[in-house]
């Protein structure tokens, strides 16, 4: 009697068991299928030649620069933790959260983050321009 | 926990007077609980800021509102973060079972993630930074890091739906079930719920609290460090010098400190505590290094 | 156990705070606005308290549409006055910040970032000009510009000169950064785009923004050094001790900053009632994105271009016209049906004709039509412009191919060697240094130590000389900086310049010039004006002419 009650509690726990790995498993998929897809901007054409005529321009989380043949962008999210680092009174940027600071064309030259800011080159796609970081 | 629990005799009860800090920060979470319930009609995660700048100073009294939800979640934080001064002071950790112990240190990561997520929702420039961060940082956990920063924060960016909901919900359910288990009562007593909600009020009566650019910015937002909450200086500037993972593992490293506490004795619970107050002084070290940089 | 103690002290406490707090809430309930909060489709509280009629600039910028945080940033979702002006721009279209207001997306971005990199922001020609002319720099064509030159630390006597004489006249200076006389309404683009507050109705706070620049948003830089604002209103600056006393008769006037002028014949084109952007393209005024040294490289149009022989190229069908720009104001003006309409133009066809600047740009408001009297059998169409300020079409006269025009040796004439009536002259200038008095520091943004001081012996005006220009064509030359530089007191030495500059005088005459006030006049062959007496190979009545036409002895 006592061993047909310990095996029913068996059951029942084994089940929850079960329930609950399956749900966990779920949700692991899920979740794991909701990792971000490689971000495309499109920039107009003429946005990217303003841009470059400029010296260099923010557009969204995009610093458009280059030479007029070959423009690219850079990310604007700092290496180090994903903040939005800004123009620094002292040339190139400057992050906000940790201090970070990178020279004119992206690379690191102090601070925490290890990585230069990221580097997509602009493809051509008809009368636009599109960066994939 | 079964319904005995809620009618026992808290430990430690008038003979312990550690048991008098624990009640009040009972009573700031429930202060907390209400005047975030208070604001809940106000707040909108799409609008964020909007919503939050109406309620301000476009709804009688709402910066109140607003300040009181605030200093009462500092004065939870405070105060159980004097809680367990105390008891680790007068060595009353075994009042708990060694279950309910680890569970109750966990009501500091806990506490701190109500408090980050709260400011998260405030949706200005110094919350829109914070968000990427702890994007960042839960993503370095090993294995389910990707996992976690999107079952924390969701998987929209930038929208702060997920975390609003988590703020309002998952976390405040925890915070509240581990400080009944611990406390041993459903709800706070009404001395210290009358007394956190009056200084509370004290509080956010005297000392205004800020939302948006601060008065007299310069137009062109010359790059300055960002501070973050106050709670978090220590955070911020260890980050400035240690890797990433950090941000998780020393919180983790002071929860497994202050979690074999309980089960240790003499000479290796010296060693835990001289650990775990290394520890604190790195925190304020760091403090001082995020402040100074902002200067 | 909480005792009583705690809870009295609390209560107190909290009764204090209760009493900041409401303090604070009828501050809140008196400072929030009481207005709609809503601009175009976003909240705008600004607009909430900013309810009084005169504080909206109306027209495509008004407050229903823009709100007011889209050009003064500021915070719009804040209701408190403090909080609200956190940020705030004061000045609209100031460089510093013209990337987030009008050059924001959605709204002028393309040419914020021309404007950037224009010659009125860079003013590098002024700066180049100036190192050179006080032996600084070996030619005048260096790629300065006026920040660079405003930032040095240590400034060399020229630096010096530009910080406390000429930095003002420069798109970046912000307002409160500007000598009087050249004070508008703001800096960067409101520097043309926003009317002077004393010519509209000066109980309005708010001034209106608008594209139709009329001259007087020019006069405050250009009517100095070139003086070309003054020489085409028909105004000829002096000095205040040649009013009266001169043996030249002068009709005084005397100018908003005090300068005392004289009336002398304006420009056919200000009789006519032209404006400067009747003629200057955009691409002059805001820059084409490229960086240029001096004012001759930035300029495009040219007499030719309206008037002709138009150059190859310079007349093509729009369907050719490659600047982005004057395409969508064109097409944005022929939905309208309004502007380029007045001109009874043929329709928007693709193939219309457009004459273009020397760089491609069309001239938007110079359109054929069909000729209105049929009785012209030579051609059956005529080029008209149309004034931009009021829409009135004015015929244009077109080059006819005569003896006057196909003179041999004289190919290299520009239009303006010939047509120009007169040219204001200022043969002598003293520039020393003062360290004991002080003067506006431009770099400083206030008064400091040490004063440039020029002293002139007097203006005059005339016929202008002619110069020959590095790409060879032959132009109006004007004494440029005929100088004695005392910049002992900056360990900078004594200089003295005899410099002409090329310069367009803006002072066309109805009738060119004579043959004599080139080849005969005294001023033709040296600056030294009036100096000459002798002419040999002249006959008695060459002689008396050029002697009519001699200039004011100084």
């Amino acid at each position: 009697m006592s061993s047909r009650r310990d095996f029913l509690g068996e059951l029942w726990r084994g089940t929850g068991g079960a329930l609950l790995a399956a749900s966990a498993l779920i949700l692991h998929r899920a979740l794991r299928a909701a990792a971000p897809a490689p971000r495309e901007t499109t920039l107009s054409a003429e946005a990217v030649s303003r841009a470059i005529a400029e010296g260099g321009a923010e557009w969204g989380d995009l610093f458009v620069t280059g030479p007029p043949s070959a423009p690219a962008a850079l990310s604007l999210a700092c290496t180090h933790l994903g903040c939005r680092v800004r123009p620094a009174s002292s040339g190139g940027f400057a992050c906000p959260c940790h201090g970070s600071r990178f020279t004119a064309d992206g690379s690191r030259t102090a601070g925490p983050a290890r990585a230069s800011l990221s580097r997509a080159l602009l493809e051509r796609r008809g009368a636009s321009w599109v960066a994939r970081l | 926990m079964g319904g005995s629990a809620l009618t026992e005799a808290p430990p430690g009860g008038a003979r312990s007077p550690s048991g008098d800090l624990g009640r009040l920060a009972f009573g700031f979470l429930a202060v907390s609980a209400l005047s975030g319930l208070a604001l809940v009609p106000f707040f909108s995660p799409a609008h964020a800021l909007e919503s939050l700048e109406r309620l301000h100073d476009g709804m009688p009294w709402g910066f109140f509102l607003r300040a009181l939800h605030a200093y009462s979640s500092f004065g939870l934080l405070v105060t159980t973060v004097a809680h367990l001064v105390q008891v680790l002071a007068r060595r009353t950790e075994r009042q708990l079972s060694a279950g309910a112990w680890w569970r109750s240190v966990l009501l500091f990561p806990l506490t701190f993630l109500a408090l980050l997520s709260g400011f998260v929702l405030r949706g200005d420039a110094a919350a829109a930074e914070a968000l990427p961060v702890w994007s960042r940082i839960a993503e370095t956990v090993p294995f389910l890091g990707p996992e976690l920063q999107r079952l924390l924060l969701g998987v929209i960016p930038g929208d702060v739906g997920a975390i609003s909901l988590h703020h309002a919900g998952t976390f405040t359910f925890l915070l509240w079930l581990i400080t009944a288990e611990h406390g041993r009562r459903l709800v706070p007593d009404a001395r210290s719920l009358v007394l956190a909600g009056l200084v509370s009020a004290a509080l956010a009566g005297a000392v205004p609290l800020t939302l948006g650019p601060p008065p007299g910015a310069s137009p062109s937002g010359a790059a300055q460090i960002l501070l973050g909450p106050w709670y978090l200086l220590g955070l911020q500037g260890a980050l400035v010098d240690l890797p990433v993972p950090s941000a998780w593992l020393a919180p983790l490293l002071l929860v497994l400190l202050l979690g074999f506490v309980r089960g240790a004795d003499g000479r290796a619970r010296r060693l835990l505590l001289v650990l775990a107050g290394a520890w604190v002084a790195a925190w304020v070290g760091f403090t001082a290094r995020i402040l100074l940089l902002a200067r | 156990m909480f005792r009583a103690p705690a809870l009295i002290a609390a209560l107190f406490a909290a009764l204090l705070g209760f009493l900041v707090a409401s303090g604070r809430e009828s501050e809140r309930a008196r400072g929030t606005g009481r207005g709609p909060d809503r601009a175009g489709a976003r909240t705008e509280r600004c607009v909430s308290c900013h309810v009084k009629p005169e504080e909206d600039p109306g027209g495509s910028h008004s407050r229903a549409a823009l709100g007011c945080a889209s050009c003064h940033l500021g915070n719009p979702l804040a209701f408190g006055k403090e909080r609200a002006h956190g940020g705030l721009e004061r000045e609209p279209g100031a460089l510093s910040t013209a990337a987030m207001t009008c050059g924001r997306e959605g709204c002028h971005p393309r040419e914020a970032a021309r404007v950037a990199s224009s010659l009125m922001t860079r003013a590098s020609g002024i700066v180049s000009v100036d190192r050179f002319a006080f032996g600084e720099i070996p030619s005048p064509d260096s790629n300065e510009t006026v920040a660079d030159a405003l930032a040095a630390a240590r400034p060399t006597p020229a630096g010096l000169h530009l910080r406390k004489l000429c930095a003002g006249c420069h798109l970046g200076a912000r307002r409160a950064n500007r000598d009087d006389a050249i004070h508008g309404n703001g800096s960067g683009c409101a520097a043309c785009h926003v009317a002077r507050l004393t010519k509209v109705d000066p109980s309005r706070a708010h001034p209106p923004i608008d594209a139709h620049v009329p001259n007087d948003r020019c006069f405050g830089c250009h009517s100095r050094s070139g003086r070309i604002s003054l020489t085409y209103e028909g105004l000829a600056e002096v000095e205040p001790h040649q009013i009266g006393g001169g043996s030249r008769p002068c009709a005084a006037v005397k100018l908003a900053d005090g300068r005392p002028a004289c009336r002398v014949a304006p420009d056919v084109h200000q009789t006519a009632g032209m404006s400067c952007i009747d003629c200057h393209l955009h691409t002059e005024l805001m820059g084409d994105g490229m960086a240029r040294t001096h004012e001759e490289e930035q300029v495009e149009v040219t007499c030719e271009a309206c008037h002709g022989p138009v150059r190859v190229g310079g007349e093509v069908p729009w369907s050719d016209v490659k600047d982005a720009i004057s395409l969508e104001i064109r097409e944005r003006e022929n939905r309208r049906e309004d502007f380029l309409r007045k001109g009874k133009r043929e329709g928007s066809a693709p193939d219309a004709p457009t004459r273009l600047g020397s760089r491609g740009t069309p001239i938007l408001n110079l359109l054929r039509n069909s000729s209105s009297s049929s009785s012209s059998s030579s051609s059956s169409f005529v080029w008209t412009l149309i004034r931009k300020l009021d829409g009135v079409v004015l015929p244009v006269k077109q080059t006819p191919r005569d003896a006057n025009h196909a003179r041999k040796g004289h190919e290299r004439l520009s239009c303006s060697s010939c047509h120009t009536a007169w040219a204001p002259r200022c043969d002598t200038c003293h520039t020393t240094f003062d360290a004991a008095r002080t003067q506006w520091d431009f770099a400083a943004g206030k008064p400091t130590a040490g004063a440039w001081m020029e002293r002139s012996e007097g203006f005059s005006w005339g016929p202008p000389l002619l110069g020959v220009r590095s790409d060879g064509r032959i132009v109006p030359a004007a004494p440029g900086m005929i100088l004695d530089i005392d910049a002992t007191a900056v360990d900078g030495g004594k200089t003295s310049r005899r410099l002409l500059a090329p310069m367009e005088p803006h002072a066309t005459g109805k009738k060119a010039r004579t043959c004599e006030s080139c080849h005969r006049a005294p001023a033709a062959p040296d600056f030294e004006v009036g100096t000459r007496t002798g002419f040999r190979g002249l006959n008695a009545a060459e002689k008396r002419r050029v002697a009519a036409a001699r200039l004011e002895p100084r």
